[in-house]
């Protein structure tokens, strides 16, 4: 749950909850495995589900989410709160890790029809009927996705969920490599935006 | 066309990856040296984390919090044996095992025994914590800090008490070893225990090689410790003591001698000084032991030739000497010989026969002469040593 159910305001919840998270982090630089218990409670299901989007197979996405909590406990002592949310941070880690067995399946062609292909997988994921109720923060943030013009939220997620580089979309896109820089810059800017107005 | 060296550009790119490693480096230069890059890269940051709440939401099945439990505790594991390796190299262990038996002294002396006690692992309370339910809540860690450090403590509690229970059953078996032993050395001390030894010539004691003993001395050994367990008494006419001490007496081809004032030996005196000394030294072993305080010796002629007259000469630690001297027939001789009771406490000298060169032991050596002149006229002399407590 990413709301607290206290009298605070959205801006309040946002900061308690960024204080648990660096509070955990900091408990399992000391080696306090049960806060690895409690953070793997916050935010197991975001990690997995993100890892799942990634990487379309449950298996890999298991595996995947396991690699990346013992990652946390293995590195926690290197989180820097002045450089990052805890959140995001662990985002980062959870994602490189998926990236990596992106890679490992097999060399990525970035041409046009790998482009289609990508794009029509990750429309299919998104529309996909939700299996498990989301909250209202993750509805905000999947809302805003999906206002994104269609270039915009392509490329964000082609460059976050697959790994591809500006200039690869740009080659497979058929456009111009500061366009897609654009593009991207753009959607990240509007997602981060969607999320400080809900918090707001 | 937008710029494609936008810092905002540079910025997304670092945050989903996208710069190469030298772009990279160069980046990262920047990002140190501006606050306002820190601040965007932050917020790109946050919008990866909208992506990911925006990923169709899905439940985390329990074995993957099974299988980061596994890999933890293993990893736990390795880390703490990498810590006391170096912990233990580093000759920390003694101070830090002392610092710790105070505290748990300390701990122990003030805590009730209950609190002390724990059904479940660590392994157990972990995955206890993890597992949903919903009216327990989740123990804070980080609400009590002394929380881990007393669990801890717990845990070397029960390391410490089962290592004293260990000392405690080898302090045990060291008291019952102890009292073992000292029944066996009150037992080696008792007069009436039978020491066997073998009086081997002096000249090749050092090396340890004993010449063996001839079949008539074996028999004759057997027989004087027959005598000596009193196993002729069911015998009828069977020798004792008295009777020995008035006459020589023979059994089943075996001599007796005993070498007491008043019995049938002669009394002990120095052995003459012959003008003539044979040079062939008998190279034979003495079968002997020791009951009380007497020494019983087994000779026959590998030891001197039938008829000689051998003096046997005993020396102990006040250089007092006895002995005495027999007749040897061609039968095996048992001869039975007194010793002085500092000799029967142990207490030995080297005397005036060992020869020249030889070092007595801090247990030192008995020295036995044996004199021999034979009808013929040649004289010879022996000496055999034994250790003081054989």
């Amino acid at each position: 749950m990413l709301r607290s159910s206290g009298d605070g305001t959205p801006e309040d919840s946002l900061k308690a909850e960024v204080r648990e998270d660096a509070r955990l982090l900091a408990a399992i630089a000391d080696g306090n495995q049960h806060a690895l218990a409690a953070l793997y409670r916050r935010r197991g299901d975001m990690l997995y589900s993100l890892l799942m989007r990634m990487l379309t197979n449950e298996m890999e996405a298991q595996e995947a989410t396991q690699d990346a909590f013992v990652a946390i406990w293995q590195r926690a002592h290197k989180y820097d709160p002045c450089r990052s949310s805890p959140l995001a941070w662990m985002v980062m880690i959870a994602r490189g890790l998926a990236l990596d067995r992106l890679r490992a399946r097999s060399r990525r062609s970035a041409n046009h029809t790998a482009y289609e292909h990508e794009v029509m997988s990750l429309e299919l994921e998104i529309n996909r009927p939700i299996q498990a109720e989301r909250d209202d923060l993750a509805a905000a943030c999947a809302s805003a996705l999906n206002r994104l013009p269609e270039d915009q939220a392509h490329a964000v997620q082609l460059a976050f969920l697959r790994g591809w580089t500006h200039k690869e979309i740009a080659s497979a896109a058929g456009e111009p490599l500061g366009t897609v820089k654009a593009r991207i810059r753009r959607g990240l800017l509007a997602l981060r935006k969607a999320l400080k107005d809900y918090h707001a | 066309m937008p710029d494609p060296r936008l810092p905002e550009d540079d910025a997304a790119s670092y945050v989903l990856g996208g710069l190469s490693a030298e772009d990279r480096r160069e980046f990262e230069t920047r990002l140190a040296e501006s606050e306002e890059l820190r601040a965007l890269v932050r917020e790109l940051e946050d919008a990866t984390v909208a992506l990911t709440l925006a990923s169709p939401p899905k439940r985390a099945p329990q074995r993957i919090w099974t299988g980061i439990e596994k890999a933890v505790a293993q990893e736990s594991k390795s880390r703490s044996a990498a810590f006391w390796f170096g912990w233990l190299r580093n000759g920390w262990a003694a101070a830090s095992i002392c610092l710790l038996g105070w505290v748990l002294y300390a701990f122990l002396a003030h805590r009730p025994a209950s609190d002390i006690t724990t059904s479940k692992t660590s392994d157990d309370r972990l995955t206890a914590a993890i597992s949903p339910t919903p009216t327990q809540a989740l123990p804070n860690p980080l609400s009590s800090p002394s929380n881990a450090a007393m669990k801890l403590l717990q845990a070397r509690a029960q390391e410490l008490a089962e290592l004293r229970r260990k000392i405690a059953q080898m302090e045990t078996e060291r008291t019952q070893l102890s009292r073992w032993l000292a029944r066996q050395s009150a037992a080696l001390s008792e007069s009436n225990r039978i020491k066997f030894c073998q009086l081997v010539p002096a000249s090749v004691n050092t090396d340890g090689s004993a010449p063996p003993l001839s079949p008539g001395l074996q028999r004759a050994m057997l027989m004087a410790i027959a005598r000596e367990l009193g196993w002729f008494e069911s015998k009828p006419g069977a020798p004792d003591d008295s009777r020995f001490g008035q006459t020589p007496f023979s059994i089943d081809g075996i001599d007796f001698v005993n070498l007491h004032p008043n019995t049938n030996g002669v009394a002990y005196q120095a052995p003459p000084q012959p003008s003539a000394q044979s040079t062939a030294t008998p190279q034979t072993t003495i079968p002997g032991f020791v009951a009380g305080n007497k020494l019983v010796l087994a000779v026959d002629s590998t030891v001197a030739p039938p008829q000689s007259s051998v003096t046997f000469t005993v020396t102990d630690a006040n250089q007092n000497q006895t002995g005495g001297t027999v007749v040897l027939g061609d039968n095996p001789t048992v001869v039975t010989i007194p010793l002085t009771a500092e000799f029967a406490q142990g207490g030995v000298a080297p005397g005036p026969f060992i020869p020249t060169g030889l070092i007595p032991t801090p247990d030192g050596y008995l020295a036995v002469t044996v004199s021999s002149l034979s009808s013929s006229g040649i004289f010879s002399t022996n000496w055999f040593i034994m250790p003081a407590n054989p």
